[in-house]
């Protein structure tokens, strides 16, 4: 289908509307993106620090730096997973790109995650480590995870409308993925074996080697970084194919 | 002007309705192997007819017929499984009054969310803002959510904001069946205004005064098959014999 203007603005609008809708009628209302991530840390901190911390000063603002990047992932996917079935009034009356429903969706966890960023600046500035150019790599790790998230959702938002139960999985699997993202413990308590199998979980090694660039200043392992990036872009461009397929008949899935 | 503006050519459309509810991945693992059994369910046999630009078409046809799934071929939200469908301008749908419309959000920001999903730009709706507003009525409850509005202001406001989306082709479904005496007598003139500007409507209705009073041509569906196509008034009291 070709862009045409009115294209752009109603991805704003769309996105306007979720965004307001989500915090909007809660008491706490904005509070909550900040709350969440912070909650599971303090519970999180509470437990293991003691095991943990030892020998790492940092534990603290590495913990919440793996739960913020971890809670993109988790809210993004989740979203776009459900970003068709949300819209199926709208899919089901009005012609458009789908895709527009998809990418909103996920731009607007984006936000989340930019607003969340704020606690690990308050973290950073009680226990701040050196600045070095090394943080300009940040924003490529977010764009590389930004690109995995969106060609899952592809997939994920098709084959929702298709099997209902793909929610159920998938927060099973999310739920799986976090306790294997090495978040709230040190790689180094694992056998060598099981480290190396960690290095297939891209979540595991974004998380990882932000933490390396954010808070340890030491450089990152590229490669880990190249392989992740072809792997992401190739899962985008696989979603988009799938999607477009599927999504002239969507509509009578519903 | 007699240049066809819509072009359909012996569309079928079939649905697939599964006759056990295999919904989820585990139903769909434990028959892997026993394929599924689908009821084929005819919603549209061969159906072919023209419009001309500016013309106005009316669909007369029962309850299940096949009206709605023609309407929705022609917006292009389901795909036709045989048969050609052209069409030679842009088209809004209007098929269900304020498509999208969210009751938490203000009435000013759903003008905007509407609008753009039937494809107005954000330049457009400003530009168009407070002739919606005021045909709609609701100047003073302007930000209020539209989950206080009663049923008449939510009908105005998304009639008022579909007619304002500058389009060739225009398919309402039943948009007259709701709202007040007042509602239909500005309907009306909304209509004739369209005429004018040579748009192109079509337009479902059970109404055969409204069909008559607006449409040139009309068709009846009857169990999924075209019946009848023609001039409105002869197909409207044919139609009247018949039922």
């Amino acid at each position: 289908m070709v862009i045409q203007p009115y294209h752009k603005d109603l991805f704003l609008e769309l996105l306007k509307a979720d965004f307001k809708v989500r915090y909007q009628g809660s008491i706490l209302g904005f509070v909550w993106v900040l709350l969440r991530p912070f909650l599971l840390f303090m519970i999180f901190y509470i437990i293991f620090s003691y095991i943990f911390s030892r020998g790492d000063s940092h534990f603290a603002i590495r913990l919440i730096l793996g739960l913020i990047i971890f809670t993109y992932f988790s809210e993004a996917t989740t979203h776009g997973l459900t970003s068709l079935i949300n819209k199926a009034d709208v899919i089901l009356k009005v012609n458009f790109p789908r895709q527009i429903v998809v990418i909103s969706s996920i731009v607007n966890s984006l936000l989340t995650l930019f607003f969340s960023f704020v606690i690990f600046i308050a973290f950073w500035v009680f226990n701040p480590t050196s600045v070095s150019a090394l943080w300009l790599l940040f924003p490529v790790y977010l764009l590389v995870l930004s690109i995995l998230i969106t060609g899952l959702s592809f997939f994920l938002s098709v084959l929702s409308v298709k099997f209902r139960d793909m929610q159920m999985i998938w927060e099973l699997f999310i739920q799986i993925l976090f306790y294997g993202s090495a978040i709230f413990y040190p790689i180094s308590i694992l056998s060598p074996k099981l480290q190396e199998y960690m290095y297939w979980n891209p979540i595991f090694v974004i998380i990882q080697q932000c933490r390396e660039i954010l808070i340890d200043n030491t450089m990152p392992d590229l490669k880990f970084l190249f392989v992740i990036s072809l792997a992401s872009v190739a899962f985008f461009i696989l979603g988009y194919v799938y999607f477009k397929r599927n999504i002239k008949r969507i509509a009578e899935y519903f | 002007m007699n240049e066809a503006i819509i072009q359909v050519k012996n569309i079928s459309k079939v649905f697939m309705i599964p006759e056990e509810n295999r919904n989820t991945l585990r139903e769909h693992f434990w028959n892997f192997f026993r394929p599924m059994k689908h009821k084929k369910f005819q919603a549209l046999d061969n159906v072919s007819f023209e419009v001309n630009r500016g013309e106005w078409l009316g669909i007369i046809g029962r309850n299940g017929s096949g009206k709605s799934t023609l309407l929705k071929i022609l917006a292009g939200i389901y795909l036709p499984d045989s048969g050609r469908f052209c069409r030679n301008g842009s088209l809004v749908p209007f098929l269900e009054l304020g498509v999208g419309f969210n009751f938490e959000l203000s009435a000013r920001e759903n003008i905007f969310l509407n609008g753009t999903i039937l494809g107005m730009t954000r330049k457009e709706i400003n530009a168009v803002f407070d002739a919606i507003v005021e045909f709609a009525e609701i100047k003073e409850f302007l930000d209020l959510p539209l989950k206080n509005y009663s049923s008449g202001m939510k009908v105005r406001l998304a009639f008022a904001i579909a007619t304002k989306v500058d389009a060739d082709i225009y398919l309402l479904d039943e948009v007259m069946a709701v709202g007040d005496y007042v509602f239909k007598e500005k309907c009306t003139s909304v209509f004739e205004e369209m005429k004018e500007k040579g748009k192109t409507i079509i337009f479902v209705s059970h109404s055969m005064d409204d069909i008559k009073r607006y449409c040139d041509k009309a068709l009846i569906i009857k169990k999924c098959v075209l019946d009848k196509f023609g001039d409105a008034d002869t197909i409207t009291s044919l139609y009247e014999v018949q039922e």
